[in-house]
């Protein structure tokens, strides 16, 4: 059942913040063969924060994500986010997926694609294409508009699920392993990509991954979550220098001590101090 | 509890609904029927034709259409099979055989088959020759199509690598090619199996004087009367089960001995 | 957007291939023509024959069309894209449904797996004792035969689309109607056409079987006729407008697909 300390509409907490997640549980199936993805996550996210979520693999980070989204109604516990508790999808959220592939429409050009979400919208064409312009500007891609996905390498398909995205003018952006399936030096373009857009965009992002180095380089604060059931071990707030540089920013000692403490947490075991 | 089952693994909720659904099928059926919200003339209670399809079982006559049918249908697959496996391997390993031959398929193909019932009808008069024509004629295509489409496809790495050990051109096409076109082939038989047994009942039901459950169906009707009526649904519905329970068979030789091969597995 | 090879290399090999296509044919008829003038039979005539009969059916008259080509030909080719359009659509809005909720399909399969191994050529009988004989009868036949393959294959199309593409409506906040207009039936597409084009065959052989019993004209009417009158050359040139027929419906459908769905095509080239 869930929890009803608080009304609906009250941000349990923190006044405030963004989203807020409150005691969430989430169970898949009944029975024996029950798997117990997340129990009793909590904690609150402020504005304009870079929140990465990490653990190993397994269902846990999807699962959470989902419930962000409101993709998933959990077992347990709720969501809120901008002060309203999430029944389903809210609003002024966009994501972008892991499989690019698949989350771009293919019969239709990347400036469709970038401009599917708004078509809901009550803007007028114009107004429409010109956020299109700007969000593929945002992400590099001026110029691809009438490409098709599958003439794009997967890199710049992933750019733009990210821009269409941003046309979405979203507050609150989530991330599902978006760079997993790009090859290494395109990651740290579109690391550094999504860096940028937070400061241009003003926006709050929750980014899950499975990569330590990546969560703590593009993060203010580090989410690192145990094996299923997925319960919070440990919120870190990481204090780098900013603007970070894949170079230098990777070469700092603290960040080298803080992916180690994250590699510790996660692969078992207590940290060492 | 690990037996080699031979149905297709299915979620034990999908069972529970499927039957749930079926038996709701029957039983708004025969409320229908019964109550009379839909004119008993047209649509017989449930149970009545069941009992009527259980009744025809017991008919030798129908007994002999159901073979003569059944019968037509294993003729005409084996004798399908015989031409069109060769045809479509020739075809699929010498391309310009291939070339030459698509604009007489592309024109012949499109013909129904059931559309050449009169011509062999003057030819060969109503009778099983006649029927194994049209029957052939349909189930060629897609045993042949597919068995090219097989050979066609074999990976040419594969071949190559073979030939590199020193195996013969037969050989290669004895040991590579047919075993990986094998499953298209098997592909092939299964679709031609319900064109086969489609138009072996239509044959039967539009050429008179023939023996089977299309003739049967078709002799029925010409009574006109209830009884016959019931007679005639009761066939179709044996039909269908006739048509089910050969799917079913093949569907299990397919993943018996093909399923190797992820072409074959989950699709149409 | 379209995938540019050497235009001179095209033309040589649209050439090529045209050749190909055409000599076996010519070479093929030629050698049917000879046969027939050293070995004549009542039962093969000359394919040139055949032809100029069949152009004398159809246009032959004093107008353009002959009456034939009206009452015959073209009461076929109605009812048959009657039939098909809306088996069509019935399979597909089934299909769909059935596509989209799990617990649907799931509930209706056994019996759609039953109904559709029924042979539907042989459920020919049953509509004509529930309808009659005439061409409302016909259109049904031939809408509910078609529509089995149109379902399966909608069916089989939508239950596929990946998880991620039916996320992406919601979590953008797609109206539900929208979804299934911009994004569930495009990304079904492929298959679904590919239901609609064995349904097109299933649409012509279920016309022409509905005109032997009880028919009064059409192209299965026409070839019973010739049939019990022994006008082997009417029949022949009547199977030659089938074929003909057939493959006006093969190119429109080709070409059709050649539009709607080459993103389908080039993507897949891609990978």
């Amino acid at each position: 059942m869930t929890d009803t300390r608080t009304s609906p509409t009250t941000t349990p907490g923190n006044p405030g913040a963004v989203v807020v997640v409150d005691h969430v549980s989430h169970t898949y199936g009944s029975g024996p063969g029950a798997h117990h993805a997340i129990s009793d996550l909590a904690f609150s996210v402020q504005p304009r924060e870079f929140v990465s979520i990490v653990g190993p693999s397994g269902a846990g980070k999807t699962t959470l994500l989902r419930t962000l989204a409101g993709l998933l109604q959990p077992s347990s516990g709720g969501v809120w986010v901008g002060g309203k508790r999430i029944t389903g999808v809210p609003e002024g959220m966009a994501m972008v997926f892991q499989d690019y592939s698949r989350s771009l429409l293919p019969w239709l050009s990347v400036e469709k694609n970038v401009a599917f979400p708004l078509a809901g919208s009550k803007q007028s064409k114009e107004e429409r294409r010109a956020i299109v312009a700007e969000a593929l500007d945002a992400v590099g891609l001026t110029g691809f508009g009438k490409r098709y996905p599958w003439q794009l390498s997967g890199g710049m398909q992933q750019r733009v699920a990210i821009a269409r995205a941003l046309a979405y003018r979203p507050k609150l952006l989530l991330m599902d392993e978006p760079f997993a399936s790009v090859d290494a030096q395109t990651r740290e373009g579109l690391e550094d990509l999504v860096l940028k857009i937070r400061d241009t965009y003003d926006m709050t992002i929750l980014f899950v991954t499975h990569d330590i180095d990546e969560s703590v380089y593009l993060a203010n604060r580090v989410l690192v979550l145990s094996r299923p059931p997925a319960h919070l071990v440990e919120d870190i707030r990481i204090h780098l220098p900013e603007p970070r540089d894949q170079i230098t920013t990777r070469e700092n000692p603290d960040f080298v001590h803080l992916r180690g403490h994250v590699a510790r947490l996660i692969h078992g075991g207590e940290p060492t101090a | 509890m690990t037996t080699t089952t031979s149905l297709p693994k299915v979620r034990s909720t999908a069972l529970w609904r499927g039957i749930a659904g079926v038996v709701g099928l029957a039983l708004i059926l025969e409320f229908a029927s019964r109550s009379g919200i839909v004119n008993p003339a047209f649509l017989p209670p449930f149970s009545a034709v069941l009992t009527k399809a259980v009744l025809l079982w017991g008919d030798p006559v129908f007994r002999e259409d159901v073979l003569a049918t059944l019968l037509s249908y294993v003729y005409g697959m084996l004798i399908a099979i015989v031409v069109a496996v060769p045809l479509g391997i020739f075809l699929g390993l010498f391309r310009p055989a291939y070339r030459a031959s698509r604009a007489v398929v592309e024109l012949v193909r499109p013909i129904p088959p059931v559309a050449l019932v009169p011509l062999v009808l003057l030819l060969l008069g109503a009778g099983l020759e006649m029927k194994l024509v049209i029957v052939v004629f349909a189930a060629v295509w897609p045993i042949m199509f597919n068995t090219l489409y097989g050979v066609h496809d074999v990976d040419p790495y594969t071949k190559e690598m073979a030939r590199s050990f020193g195996v013969t051109r037969l050989g290669v096409v004895r040991r590579i090619v047919l075993p990986a076109a094998a499953p298209f082939i098997m592909t092939g038989i299964r679709i031609a199996s319900s064109i086969t047994l489609i138009v072996v009942v239509t044959v039967e039901l539009i050429a008179g004087g023939s023996q089977g459950i299309g003739s049967f169906i078709s002799r029925e009707r010409a009574y006109g009367d209830a009884e016959s009526y019931l007679a005639v649904l009761a066939a179709t519905v044996t039909a269908g089960l006739l048509g089910l329970v050969i799917n079913l068979v093949i569907g299990w030789v397919e993943r018996r001995f093909f399923g190797w091969d992820s072409t074959t597995r989950g699709g149409i | 957007m379209i995938i540019r090879t050497e235009p001179r290399r095209r033309g040589r090999n649209a050439l090529v291939s045209l050749a190909y296509f055409v000599v076996p044919l010519v070479v093929l008829v030629a050698l049917w023509q000879l046969v027939t003038i050293y070995n004549p039979s009542p039962f093969f005539p000359p394919p040139i024959a055949i032809a100029q009969n069949l152009g004398f059916l159809l246009f032959g008259g004093s107008a353009v069309f002959t009456p034939v080509f009206y009452e015959d030909f073209l009461s076929t080719v109605g009812r048959m894209l009657l039939g098909y359009a809306i088996g069509a659509v019935w399979g597909v809005v089934i299909g769909t449904a059935m596509g989209l909720s799990r617990g649907a399909r799931e509930t209706v399969t056994p019996i759609v797996e039953f109904l559709r191994s029924i042979p539907a050529t042989a459920t020919l009988p049953l509509f004509i004792i529930l309808l009659g004989g005439g061409d409302d009868m016909r259109v049904v036949f031939i809408a509910y035969g078609v529509s089995w393959f149109v379902l399966i294959n909608t069916a089989s199309g939508v239950g596929s689309i990946h998880k991620t593409m039916l996320d992406l409506g919601q979590v953008f906040r797609v109206h539900p109607v929208r979804r299934l207009f911009s994004i569930v039936l495009p990304a079904a597409s492929p298959k679904i056409f590919a239901g609609l084009r064995i349904a097109s065959t299933a649409a012509l052989l279920l016309a022409i079987v509905s005109e032997f019993i009880l028919a009064s004209n059409g192209i299965g009417f026409q070839l019973i006729q010739a049939q019990g009158r022994f006008q082997l050359l009417n029949m022949w040139s009547w199977m030659l407008a089938l074929a003909i027929l057939g493959l006006i419906i093969n190119f429109l459908l080709d070409f059709i697909e050649g539009r709607v769905l080459a993103w389908h095509r080039l993507s897949r080239a891609k990978i």
